[in-house]
């Protein structure tokens, strides 16, 4: 637990950068992501009791989809903060209603199971390979080079034929259809 | 790909993020607007349009659906943010509803009963529903597409409020035609119409808007 005065400290540096974000600043937006990442796992992990690791993390990198896709329904004179726990409450509660739907054994039986240790930080996702192959092929191919290959965006533009400002509007229809194929196959 | 990769490929996404609320008014609107004068070319307008407009029972026709559709318009909106689970605007458009149905009761056992019945039937009920859902079909679907960048709480009750604000305003558009100026007419008919909008909003807003 943080004390209060750490608390509010933290809150006022997350909306901080992403007014930054908002207006322009990458490196400030990576950062802020960045932060949010290990808190989101938290979150995850203890609404999840009995959920495996993987489908923590998938729950964590929808979440992290859903804030940069709907980062523009934060009013910037509000703390960040709330609007950060809306969005990951509404996709922990999404997966629950999946995996409700989708997985029949009762994850109960499993709950008493020690779980392996959270320190494999890079932690693949279930298939996301495989989501990622359902885009249509430049945009796999465009997010492949920037992910999975690690490359700069000059890079990959180069690679891939692509000006810079069409890059830019190929990667966000890209992540919009991920995060669309992501939301219905619901793996 | 790991979620330090995904990270890293959000970062370089810097789409800035589109404003809803304008986009909402501003795109369907211009639909409302579009199917209106479709609507009014075919049906004509009232000759009497003035008079209706400001007698007080007929004026009723176009104070209601409104009352109804900008509160309602208000509320989609807000509930395009995951922060907001309450609306309290609602209240209004819920109050303008109960007003209207308070009428009708008063209306129906004021009304003789053997007038009752042609009085509610009318001539025009089948035109008057078509053209109200008629004209809301393209601006629903607008607002409903610019509303998917939202991140609606309740994606079910976002579509229904922008049924209700759609219908409504269409509703107010087919009162400039529509000449029944019997109160058990359009309370009932406009009402159904405006009813029946708001739940083809929730029926689309239920898959569309989810997120």
């Amino acid at each position: 637990m943080q004390d209060d005065k750490t608390a509010s400290a933290d809150k006022s540096d997350w909306s901080e950068m992403m007014r930054a974000s908002l207006h322009g600043d990458a490196a400030a937006y990576r950062h802020l992501l960045s932060e949010m990442v290990p808190v989101l796992r938290g979150i995850v992990r203890s609404r999840a009791s009995g959920m495996g690791m993987d489908w923590c993390e998938d729950v964590v990198q929808d979440t992290l989809m859903a804030i940069h896709l709907k980062r523009g329904t934060w009013k910037p004179e509000l703390p960040l903060r709330p609007w950060v726990y809306a969005i990951a409450r509404h996709k922990i509660v999404d997966a629950f209603r999946r995996s409700g739907r989708e997985i029949s054994m009762p994850v109960e039986a499993f709950a008493d199971l020690p779980q392996p240790e959270p320190d494999i930080d890079p932690m693949e996702s279930r298939d996301a390979e495989t989501l990622i192959d359902r885009l249509p092929e430049r945009d796999a191919a465009l997010l492949r080079c920037l992910a999975l290959d690690g490359h700069g965006n000059d890079e990959c533009g180069r690679r891939l034929g692509l000006a810079p400002g069409a890059l830019r509007v190929a990667l966000h229809r890209a992540l919009k259809r991920l995060a669309a194929i992501r939301r219905e196959e619901g793996l | 790909m790991n979620t330090d990769q995904l990270v890293s490929v959000l970062a370089f996404d810097d789409t800035p993020p589109r404003p809803i609320s304008p986009r909402v008014m501003g795109m369907s609107g211009l639909w409302l607007l579009a199917a209106a004068a479709i609507a009014l070319l075919i049906l004509g307008v009232r000759d009497d349009l003035l008079q209706a407009m400001t007698a007080p029972v007929t004026a009723m026709k176009w104070l209601l659906p409104l009352g109804i559709a900008i509160p309602a318009l208000l509320a989609a909106i807000a509930l395009s943010r995951p922060v907001t689970w309450r609306v309290p605007i609602l209240w209004m458009a819920l109050a303008v509803g109960m007003g209207a149905v308070l009428w009708l009761l008063l209306s129906i056992m004021g009304t003789p009963a053997d007038q009752l019945m042609p009085d509610m039937w009318g001539n025009s009920r089948f035109v008057c529903l078509t053209a109200i859902v008629g004209i809301s079909i393209l601006p629903l679907g607008t607002a409903l597409w610019v509303l998917q960048d939202g991140a609606s709480p309740a994606p079910g009750l976002s579509g229904a409020c922008t049924g209700l604000a759609v219908g409504g305003f269409a509703a107010a558009v087919y009162a400039l035609h529509c000449n029944e100026d019997e109160p058990l007419f359009f309370l009932i008919w406009y009402s159904l119409g405006i009813l029946i909008v708001a739940a083809l909003g929730a029926i689309a807003g239920r898959s569309l808007l989810r997120w």
